[in-house]
């Protein structure tokens, strides 16, 4: 019998289980991991760091988390956190509410693997539309789950969805026509 | 249709199944990295309330205080109000108490005495 996030939690809470925290991660790993790689524009080294550092942040708060949301949507924003804080070291000028870092030149679309040119697109947004894109596309919130996350009115994700979709849609554009594989 | 279409295939693409990622270690890499488990609680809960009732009891032998203490206790006993109850008697009780609730809390977390015994993860 498979154990539920509630369980494993309690496990850990009761008697600092590691092996319980463990399968929790086993079985969002994937989930934190993707979502991480799409927000820092496919670096899966950094993506990977970041993750390790969401785990780790939610295991040393995991007291605090209270069960009003789901689980995976408190360690997205958790790893939201993360990625931001990254952010705000590594580039400390660039300000997530101003399109500085957007290069002129669109992306080499090659039409051939949708992941990578999926990547090489978002990496052309704003952090803020990237991250209003991942958590509702590829994290599978809703739009009022990814504004609890990005902890910004619900206005501003729709409005961030609209202009990083409109941005996708013209790099995009040789995808238009093709079936996914 | 066409303008409909132009709405949609982006949609389509971004709700295209996201590909699972391999564990690879990385689980295994996150709980090597936790902080140590509270290991030997229950040793650390036993020595300390256990030190502090050993001392009680030898403070009990050798101080020469013991009929007064007897006589104060009594009193406390007696107290009908406030102002009888005298102050040493409930700070001893207390100072007693507490060591005696500190071994009562290291039976209560058998759990965590049972894995550390057993080596359980």
């Amino acid at each position: 019998m498979e154990l539920t996030d509630s369980d494993l939690i309690a496990r850990v809470l009761l008697n600092d289980d590691h092996h319980a925290f463990g399968e929790l991660v086993k079985q969002h790993q994937s989930a934190v991991r993707a979502t991480l790689r799409k927000l820092s524009g496919g670096d899966e080294v950094l993506a990977d760091e970041l993750a390790q550092e969401t785990f780790l942040r939610a295991y040393r708060s995991l007291r605090t988390f209270r069960g009003t949301a789901k689980f995976s949507t408190w360690l997205y924003r958790i790893a939201y956190n993360a990625f931001q804080t990254h952010v705000r070291r590594a580039r400390p000028h660039e300000l997530f509410e101003e399109d500085r870092h957007a290069p002129a030149q669109p992306p080499q679309i090659e039409a051939v693997d949708w992941q990578l040119d999926l990547e090489a697109a978002l990496r052309m947004l704003t952090v803020n539309e990237r991250s209003a894109i991942t958590l509702c596309y590829t994290s599978g919130l809703t739009q009022e789950e990814a504004a609890r996350v990005l902890q910004c009115p619900l206005g501003t994700v729709k409005t961030n969805i609209l202009t990083a979709k409109d941005k996708l849609r013209r790099y995009l554009l040789p995808w238009k026509d093709r079936r996914l594989t | 249709m066409s303008e409909q279409h132009d709405n949609d295939w982006l949609e389509d693409a971004l709700h295209h199944d996201e590909p699972y990622i391999d564990d690879a270690g990385f689980s295994a890499r996150v709980v090597a990295a936790l902080p140590r488990r509270r290991g030997l609680r229950w040793a650390r809960l036993l020595i300390i309330n256990g030190a502090g009732i050993m001392g009680l009891l030898i403070a009990w032998y050798v101080a020469p205080l013991q009929g007064w203490l007897i006589e104060s206790l009594t009193q406390l006993l007696r107290a009908r109000s406030l102002a009888d109850i005298p102050l040493v008697p409930v700070v001893l009780i207390v100072l007693c108490l507490w060591p005696l609730w500190g071994l009562l809390r290291t039976v209560i977390d058998w759990r965590s005495l049972l894995n550390d015994l057993i080596g359980r993860h």
